[in-house]
């Protein structure tokens, strides 16, 4: 059962490489994405049994992730049947800045990339050995690079290149990191116990430290790459402006938590090792650096879905501080990673509506979507009161809970830094969002602009809704998965 | 006896490093990174020399067909397709060149002395060399200015750290070595293409031409 979570996708990609009809091949898309939540959903209830040797397991911490990446996916599906759907009428478009027509990448490729790309974020959250992490990791970088060039145009080659470079660069580093583990394990006796988290914690007295901790500044670095971390985020505001809106979505709300995941894993172990501070203060480093540049990216940025990507910067910046303090900050970085993902999903496929009928990513230009687009505007707005972490939205919860954690483990001038940074950017990204809701429609408001297609609302408004559902209250089961989470990764509720 | 033979492929490997940093061909670099496929075929071969598993031969011959044989052909085909010079032009000059390579191998020789595995390598010159590799290949993806030599780049850079994992006797499962044998062959494919497209849609491989997405203005 654990394997047939990423089986599903992964047969369900290579079955839409035949010719079917369009049509039929959305619709395939739309139904893998569902039968995997559902899937997901059922793992809940009855969690599947480890298999392949203890290789592949759900545990607490996977399951959180899977069920959040899971949730992305169908939202990100269902909104693509109806963006595949307008994208097929013409062969070309003029591009938006060049003017200059471009084709898009044929569309079964498109959708099989989408379902091998959820096949390999699954086998991420599901892998307990470090190679198969590995493995996995490396596999969702290659089917994302194509999705990110599903515009045929030089920005877009552009994007896509750079990410598939500084990605790969930062993955071979992680692999290194793998190994350097490797070798800090044969120092405890016997080499071998195959590099699962499980065999690592229980030999981790043993393990020599210095090898173990190159280890783990290279797997910070490394998956630090696909996360997001600054300085090595310089790929991400690239990749998400100019992939397609629910590319875009996927890529923050999916990807970056894998990555983020990989780095736990190394952390349990390390933890175990009695390495807790160094890591600690290896992970605020970065988050902390993370969370300063995007700040200063996010004031004044004039494309808002760069923006975006720069917002998505600084909650990996919160997240990897969370982490690095513990504590009561644990819980919060479970809870956050949730709400953020759905808040930035959301996000991004409103920006896409937006970007439909604008045509510009210019935030000056874009005015009055509350007249053009009230569904989205609205949503706009509401989604901006999420990610900056305002209540009612679940994201104020977890972000109060990761400032609280802070400041019980005594890092008060951190924690000053951190509450600093989170309201620079709430100010850099307010005044672009607020002008954009309101004012005189940039694009003329008519019936057709206002009566938008249900595949282009309704997933956002899900997870919009989850999004403030979680800040109201958080569910008793779900409670418990994600204290349990918490504490894997040393931080005690 | 097997010893010796491994440390004239390391030192080969490093002599194909330094060369690397210096060439300004795309001919000699394709040549050079041929030649390294060749030594990561035979260097982990000769550590293990002679318990070498069918395994370990499967390893060896798929990472000469990826380097010596895939790379070649990537280059030589995207070439005819697209308006290649032959002229590399590295970004960084001759001197920047030479200093790094200089610098790099100090590091390398500093850390591999300070960084003691637990059990006896066969040759002292597998981590130094190994570590000279991973920063050769650093070094191309950031200061040449060709897609296809960041390509090459990632090719040294993985070929650093397989060297790596092959001298410390990390020992993996068959299928775990050969599912980071995959990975690096579709990186490579993917990649390949990608520089196609590249080659195509701005009518050369320069990617001191791709800036168009920053946020400074200019």
């Amino acid at each position: 059962m654990t394997v047939a979570l990423w089986l599903v996708p992964v047969l369900g990609g290579i079955v839409a490489l035949l010719p079917w009809p369009a049509a039929a091949r959305r619709v395939l898309l739309a139904a893998v994405a569902i039968a995997h939540l559902a899937m997901v959903i059922f793992a809940w209830v009855d969690r599947p049994a480890p298999m392949l040797g203890g290789w592949v397991a759900l545990d607490d911490l996977g399951l959180l992730f899977l069920t959040t990446t899971s949730a992305i996916f169908a939202a990100a599906a269902v909104y693509g049947v109806g963006y595949l759907e307008r994208e097929s009428h013409a062969d070309e478009r003029p591009d938006f800045i060049t003017g200059i027509p471009f084709p898009n990448l044929p569309e079964s490729f498109f959708v099989v990339g989408l379902l091998l790309f959820l096949g390999a974020m699954t086998l991420v959250t599901v892998s307990q050995q470090l190679g198969l992490l590995w493995a996995a990791v490396e596999m969702a970088t290659l089917t994302s690079a194509p999705l990110i060039y599903f515009h045929r145009h030089k920005r877009a080659l552009e994007a896509a290149w750079k990410y598939l470079l500084i990605s790969s660069v930062g993955i071979a580093l992680a692999l290194l990191g793998t190994i350097f583990m490797s070798v800090a394990t044969s120092a405890a006796g016997e080499a071998g116990g195959g590099l699962t988290v499980e065999s690592l914690t229980a030999q981790a007295g043993a393990m020599d430290a210095q090898w173990l901790k190159a280890a783990f500044i290279l797997i910070v670095v490394g998956y630090g790459t696909k996360m997001g971390l600054a300085p090595l985020h310089t790929w991400l505001p690239d990749a998400h402006s100019e992939a397609p809106s629910l590319v875009s979505a996927l890529l923050s709300g999916a990807l970056l938590n894998t990555a983020f995941l990989s780095i736990l894993r190394i952390m349990q172990v390390c933890t175990a090792a009695g390495l807790a501070d160094f890591c600690s203060d290896l992970l605020v480093l970065f988050g902390l650096v993370s969370m300063a540049v995007a700040a200063v990216f996010v004031l004044r940025q004039p494309d808002f879905k760069r923006m975006l990507a720069y917002s998505s910067v600084e909650h990996m910046g919160i997240l990897a501080f969370g982490a690095g303090v513990g504590g009561q900050s644990g819980y919060g970085v479970m809870l956050h990673l949730v709400n953020h993902s759905m808040a930035k999903g959301m996000l991004f496929l409103i920006a896409g509506n937006i970007l439909t009928v604008y045509r510009t990513k210019a935030a000056q230009v874009v005015t009055g979507l509350v007249h053009t687009l009230p569904v989205s505007g609205i949503l706009w707005a509401a989604g901006f009161l999420a990610i900056i972490g305002s209540p009612p939205f679940g994201t104020f919860t977890s972000e109060l809970l990761v400032l609280k954690g802070g400041l019980d483990q005594g890092r008060w001038a951190l924690t000053a830094v951190f509450l600093a940074l989170l309201l620079t950017v709430f100010v850099g990204m307010a005044s672009a969002f607020l002008h954009m809701v309101q004012g005189r429609p940039a694009v003329t408001a008519s019936r057709r602009t206002r009566r938008e297609p249900w595949t282009a609302i309704v997933p956002p408004a899900v997870l919009g809704l989850a999004v403030l559902f979680l800040g109201i209250h958080v569910p008793e089961r779900m409670g418990t998965v994600i204290r349990s989470a918490a504490a894997m990764i040393g931080g005690a509720p | 006896m097997a010893a010796d033979w491994l440390n004239v492929a390391l030192a080969v490997l490093m002599l194909t490093d330094l060369l690397l940093l210096l060439t300004g061909k795309l001919q000699a670099m394709v040549r050079l990174v041929a030649i390294q496929g060749v030594m990561i075929c035979a260097v982990p071969l000769l550590t293990h020399w002679p318990d070498v598993g069918w395994a370990l031969w499967a390893v060896a011959l798929g990472n000469f067909v990826v380097k010596s044989i895939g790379f070649p052909w990537l280059t030589f085909w995207t070439a005819r397709r697209v308006h290649v010079r032959g002229q590399l032009e590295p970004g960084a000059n001759y001197v920047v060149s030479i200093a790094a390579g200089v610098l790099f191998l100090i590091a390398s020789l500093w850390l591999g002395a300070r960084l003691e595995p637990p059990e006896a390598l066969k040759s002292s010159l597998s981590v130094p060399v190994a570590l000279l590799t991973v920063l050769t290949g650093l070094f191309l993806i950031i200061a040449r200015q060709k897609a296809l030599t960041q390509v090459a780049g990632y090719l040294v850079l993985e070929n650093g750290i397989f060297t790596f994992g092959t001298s410390l006797a990390w020992e993996q499962p068959v299928i775990v070595e050969m599912g980071i044998l995959l990975d690096v062959f579709a990186a490579l494919f993917v990649m390949g293409i990608t520089v196609f497209h590249i080659g195509r849609t701005f009518d050369s491989i320069d990617v001191a031409e791709m800036t168009s997405l920053r946020d400074t203005r200019r």
